[in-house]
């Protein structure tokens, strides 16, 4: 027997009525700190920036926290049972209904990612939202399904996209980047395309759409260089400058068909976009320089546009 | 069980005609045991109780305050179903001054309180009919959690829902009944209590 056994026993409380009511009250301090800790995960995601709600299939809100709950203008106690979908006008309405259901239908979709807008009760003004909806798997579907809906407003990323295409479509010099595969991707200011003479650059090679229409105007080294470009992605910032300087910097472009104007000189500078010391993406600006080129040759009598 | 059985069951849990006497009278004992408790703490002279539309909802209130009244014989689930502002309208006015989240833990604990009293009622009622059961601790957790709590129903379980409305504030109060031993509730009888209680503060 231990010295605590002993020690119990001496009391004379060894009776099982007393080791029951001391078992009972561990289980309930543990029962105690268990609700503790629930209400604390509870207050983590009442919390959260994003809205998170569980709904009905027909947008009755059984939960929600802050977010969510300030959306619908009203608090996370009361916002219980009020509907969802008052927050969409009735054609974006349709859509929810029909991502829902597109949901419920196939029971291998874990998540249906979307966006679209709101209108804020009220006041009526629209924002852009990333939804995630999702089946809420932790209860059955006895009283019919659950969904759950995460919401993140984008408002203010969809903006800056819109000015930044905005500032892409009116600067007068082209501005592409190359991806780690090297591909061109978007977005790419629209000058690239009347430089380049071609649309739709993205997915495209600077093999197909720069260096190669101006492959006869590079020599030797500059071939060399530009038929290796895409083993410059990966590299780290010193080897990427030393490279570089090789690359082609000043093309001529013949434009097809030539319906579209005599062969272009483009000044072309080459920028790394680094992460984690390495090159991910290449970024290139390209200059029409073909008034200063044509005007240097006519001072050193030499043929225009050839 | 399947889902149509499970349809069939919650048919019947609303067809009173189909619930066993002894489930009757535990039933009936444990509304007018919450009633009489909610009415001593809502200290108005009518408390009215009356059914709740949808028996078999995911969510009642935001709030949820469950016990357990448990023996050889029979189990029995008891839980209110409230928001914060109806649990602080409960407190006594000498809370006010408080700040809020010292009203609100209070309130809360008060909630707590009040399951304990009407599990601590039905207990003596069954102790009285020779039945032992013992009471859990109260707790309180998110009335959502009602959906995970009613997501399965044994045959063995019967629920049963009201609402108990003072003024402008009413709370949803639920119970689930399974009987273990039926043999044991042969002394089972109630009868409404007519006389009032003593007058109690939660402070």
């Amino acid at each position: 027997m231990s010295g605590a056994a002993r020690k119990i026993s001496s009391k004379g409380s060894d009776k099982p009525e007393v080791a029951v009511a001391a078992g009972l009250r561990a289980s309930h301090e543990i029962v105690a700190a268990l609700e503790r800790c629930k209400s604390s995960s509870e207050l983590i995601l009442d919390k959260l920036p994003d809205l998170l709600l569980i709904m009905t299939e027909d947008g009755r809100i059984l939960k929600a926290n802050i977010a969510a709950s300030e959306l619908m203008k009203s608090d996370v106690e009361h916002v219980i049972n009020e509907n969802f979908f008052s927050l969409f006008s009735r054609e974006n309405l349709n859509s929810l209904k029909m991502q829902i259901s597109v949901l419920l239908k196939d029971a291998s979709l874990g998540q249906l990612r979307f966006e679209l807008p709101i209108c804020h009760l009220q006041s009526q003004v629209k924002s852009e939202f990333l939804w995630t909806i999702s089946r809420f798997s932790q209860v059955s579907d006895r009283r019919g399904q659950l969904i759950e809906v995460v919401g993140k407003d984008v408002s203010t990323i969809r903006e800056f996209e819109r000015k930044l295409t905005q500032v892409f479509s009116a600067i007068p010099l082209g501005i592409v980047t190359v991806n780690g595969h090297g591909k061109i991707e978007w977005p790419y200011s629209s000058y690239c395309e009347y430089l380049l003479a071609k649309h739709q650059l993205s997915g495209k090679t600077l093999q197909e759409v720069l260096f190669g229409p101006a492959w006869g105007s590079l020599d030797a080294n500059e071939q060399e260089a530009a038929s290796r470009f895409t083993s410059l992605l990966g590299l780290d910032t010193v080897s990427f400058d030393k490279a570089k300087a090789q690359l082609p910097r000043e093309v001529q472009i013949n434009r097809r068909p030539e319906s579209l104007g005599n062969p272009k000189w483009l000044g072309i500078s080459y920028h790394p976009l680094v992460s984690e010391g390495r090159v991910e993406k290449i970024m290139l600006i390209l200059e029409d320089r073909s008034a200063v080129v044509e005007a240097q040759r006519a001072t050193q009598g030499k043929p225009v546009g050839g | 069980m399947p889902k149509s059985n499970k349809a069939d069951h919650i048919q019947n849990q609303l067809n009173a005609d189909s619930v066993p006497l002894e489930i009757k009278i535990l039933q009936q004992m444990i509304r007018d045991k919450s009633l009489k408790v909610l009415t001593r703490s809502a200290k108005v002279s009518t408390v009215t109780m009356q059914e709740v539309a949808n028996r078999d909802d995911f969510v009642y209130d935001y709030w949820m305050a469950f016990i357990m009244v448990s023996g050889m014989s029979l189990r029995i689930m008891f839980k209110i179903h409230f928001n914060t502002s109806t649990a602080v309208s409960l407190l006594p006015k000498s809370s006010i001054g408080r700040s809020e989240d010292e009203v609100r833990r209070t309130a809360m604990d008060s909630i707590r309180e009040q399951c304990n009293v009407i599990a601590g009622d039905i207990k003596a009622s069954l102790t009285s009919a020779q039945i032992t059961v013992g009471l859990s601790i109260p707790l309180v957790t998110k009335g959502f959690d009602e959906a995970v709590f009613n997501d399965k129903l044994d045959e063995g379980k019967s629920c049963d829902v009201w609402q108990l409305k003072w003024g402008s504030r009413s709370v949803v109060c639920s119970s689930v009944v399974e009987v273990l031993e039926w043999a044991e509730l042969e002394n089972l009888h109630f009868e409404a209590e007519a006389e009032p209680l003593d007058d109690g503060e939660f402070l």
